[in-house]
């Protein structure tokens, strides 16, 4: 019997067996490979944050369980600072950025990751000219409609939204620096 | 050979055969006259350039349809005024530091996308004015909410209340001395307008009188001061010169209630609840979509007909 | 050769899937948001169009009529995820971060299934071949141009350079939904209009 169910479900299998074959040897071949650009982009990212930083030398850090579902990662660099992946909700979805802090607790630079505002206006924020406020901050920041400040950050036109949560952002990965990092760091 | 003048000496018809005086030509330019105070008040008020602005608008509007028609080898019908009434519609809507060739291309978008595009006149299933304004809001986000006053950047009484800050009164709003779109502002002279159209059996004053009536009442049920509410922002324009429009309203009066209710109660949400300070553009398009559905709900019933079990 | 040629005029005019067949409209409206994306979907889907064509052709008197639907999509599926991996691999910054969820989904890409139920299931291999090539050069063509005019209009660029003054402020519409919509509306009057004058002036 040409169709019977035994016939076609050997026929089936035959077919998924070498399929799955096929797809086994491409994933040998592209696993390594893979494996190293996602380490690769994600040094990058926080190697940018942290100007002048030796991106080999960064070591993944376990976050405190109190912050962990706004602080996705920590990158430490040994004697220079440490690298923050923080989420908080913007606009029109999660803002995921990249804070860096220095050993002294001086922001040295922000990144966003990842987000879904509005092109053209919270979209913004990731322009030099947004992100550029937030080097050289220290303490916990307001986000203001006027100039920056010390501790206030000029938010962008149209987009308060999205300006006070990368501003969150920051001050939830200072506010972990100078809570749990900062003790450790002292007794370095 | 429409566009040829022939001398008839008889026309052949069926009767009836006594013949309005009305014409789309008279009809527009109706229109077009009720929006005369307002757009004059928008030129002292927000200062010479909102000349150009209605200029390029209309210009851009009439010359769109034009080509279009002389492209497409159908009969010139810019006679008719309305690509002139939906460029001044357009103006009105827009705020008046918008760069010039922005206002030209959304000109051409209104008369060639969603009017030409769908059949041309009548054939429109969105009122063409707003759907542009629609467009550039989201083509050009800052452009088309830089509100400015003589060149000055001022919020609009709808943002203030939004953001928090000074309002300005209600005698302001009421006259015009408010910052906004152009023709937006002054919701005396634009009453004055609309009151002139519903008195020439233009428009029929149903569904304007209904759509303020809700954003009326709901304003206060969504704790808002509802006689400020409908002073400010586009309501004045939109239900007595957007809404009525002839091809994207309900056929019947029961119709233009439904409508009516319907814009009144998504404007009022999106005011009070949204994420934009005005919600009267997106309500009446919202409700030209819905207005086949509208007219199929409230079809009068044939005399004599009988319902088919 | 002639198999060849028919393939290809089939694919890019006669049937091209976007403006003729009007298939695979997601990934058509969600990547061309710029023109190396509507290029490198465009390329994917080839690669995938020619490799199941030809495998699904080479089978066509082995795989049992009744279940081979799902014996389709298994071989469709391996091939996505083959070019998946490859794109991981090798172009991870560029096309692999823009493309993101529309790779895999590629999978369901109607012109696929489309292409082997119609010709890869009742045709010889070397046929099928240049039909999935032809199908998917229509496919890359329809999407590149449409990235082109969404991206300059949209982002002021080409292929990432720009190349609208900056006074130009693009119509940030156009490289969202909406535009989309009515960029592609717009394409296929024109391309339609075209082909029936084409057909029209064999006719005389």
């Amino acid at each position: 019997m040409k169709d019977s169910p035994l016939r076609l479900g050997i026929t089936l299998f035959i077919i998924a067996g070498i399929m799955g074959l096929i797809l086994g040897g491409v994933n040998a071949v592209t696993k390594d490979l893979i494996a190293r650009k996602i380490d690769e982009v994600n040094r990058a990212a926080y190697g940018a944050v942290l100007p002048g930083v030796d991106t080999t030398s960064l070591e993944s850090m376990e976050v405190d369980d109190a912050y962990a579902d706004r602080i996705l990662e920590i990158y430490q660099a040994p004697e220079y600072g440490y690298a923050f992946r923080v989420s908080t909700q913007g606009y029109g979805g999660a803002v995921v950025i990249a804070v860096g802090i220095d050993v002294s607790g001086t922001v040295t630079g922000i990144q966003i990751l990842e987000h879904s505002e509005t092109p053209g206006l919270g979209a913004n924020a990731s322009n030099p000219s947004f992100t550029d406020q937030f080097i050289g901050k220290t303490e916990t920041l307001t986000v203001v409609k006027g100039e920056a400040s010390a501790n206030t950050i000029s938010a962008i036109s149209g987009a308060t939204i999205t300006s006070r949560s990368v501003t969150e952002s920051v001050n939830t990965a200072l506010t972990y620096f100078q809570e749990i990092l900062k003790g450790g760091a002292d007794n370095v | 050979m429409a566009d040829e003048k022939k001398k008839v000496l008889y026309h052949l018809s069926i009767s009836p055969h006594i013949r309005a005086r009305h014409s789309t030509t008279s009809i527009m330019g109706e229109v077009l006259l009720a929006l005369m105070p307002a757009a004059l008040f928008s030129v002292f008020y927000f200062g010479i350039r909102v000349l150009l602005v209605i200029g390029v608008c209309m210009a851009s509007s009439v010359l769109a349809e034009w080509i279009w028609q002389k492209c497409t080898k159908q009969p010139v019908t810019i006679q008719d005024l309305s690509a002139c009434v939906t460029g001044l519609l357009l103006a009105m809507n827009l705020p008046a530091s918008i760069p010039l060739w922005m206002a030209a291309i959304g000109s051409v978008f209104a008369i060639i996308i969603v009017k030409q595009l769908f059949g041309g006149i009548g054939q429109n299933f969105m009122n063409p004015a707003l759907t542009a304004r629609c467009f550039m809001l989201v083509a050009w986000s800052s452009a088309m909410t830089n509100f400015t006053v003589q060149g000055v950047s001022t919020a609009t009484p709808l943002t203030l209340i939004q953001t928090g800050g000074e309002l300005p009164s209600l005698a302001d709003c009421f006259l015009g001395t408010i910052s906004g779109s152009l023709g937006e502002t002054s919701a005396l002279l634009l009453l004055l307008g609309g009151l002139y159209l519903c008195l020439r059996g233009i428009i029929d004053w149903t569904l304007p009188a209904v759509y303020i009536a809700v954003v009326f009442i709901l304003s206060y049920c969504f704790g808002r001061d509802g006689l400020y509410e409908i002073m400010s922002g586009g309501l004045m324009l939109g239900a007595f010169f957007m809404a009525t429009d002839y091809t994207t309203s309900p056929m019947t009066r029961k119709g233009r209630i439904i409508m009516g209710i319907g814009c009144g109660l998504i404007t009022a949400l999106i005011r009070s609840f949204g994420g934009y300070p005005e919600g009267v553009s997106f309500s009446i398009l919202l409700m030209n979509i819905c207005v086949p559905l509208i007219d199929r709900v409230t079809m009068p019933k044939i005399y004599g007909e009988v319902k088919s079990k | 050769m002639s198999k060849l040629m028919s393939g290809l005029k089939r694919g890019i005019i006669e049937e091209n899937p976007t403006f003729v067949q009007v298939l695979g409209m997601c990934p058509t409206l969600a990547t061309t948001t710029s023109a190396i994306n509507g290029l490198g979907m465009g390329l994917s889907v080839t690669a995938v169009l020619i490799c199941s064509n030809l495998a699904i052709s080479a089978l066509r008197k082995v795989i049992p009529n009744k279940i081979r639907i799902p014996a389709y999509i298994i071989i469709i599926a391996t091939f996505v995820t083959v070019v998946d991996l490859l794109l991981q691999a090798f172009f991870y910054d560029s096309l692999y971060q823009a493309l993101g969820l529309y790779i895999p989904l590629i999978v369901v890409n109607c012109i696929i299934l489309g292409r082997a139920e119609a010709f890869a299931s009742k045709n010889d291999p070397i046929s099928s071949l240049f039909d999935g090539l032809g199908m998917g050069l229509g496919f890359t063509l329809a999407l590149t141009v449409l990235g082109i005019i969404r991206e300059i209009l949209g982002s002021g660029s080409l292929f990432g350079i720009q190349i609208l003054p900056d006074a130009v402020t693009p119509a940030v519409i156009m490289i969202m939904a909406p535009g989309g919509f009515i960029v592609l509306g717009i394409l296929l009057a024109l391309f339609n209009h075209m082909r029936s004058r084409m057909t029209q002036r064999k006719e005389l």
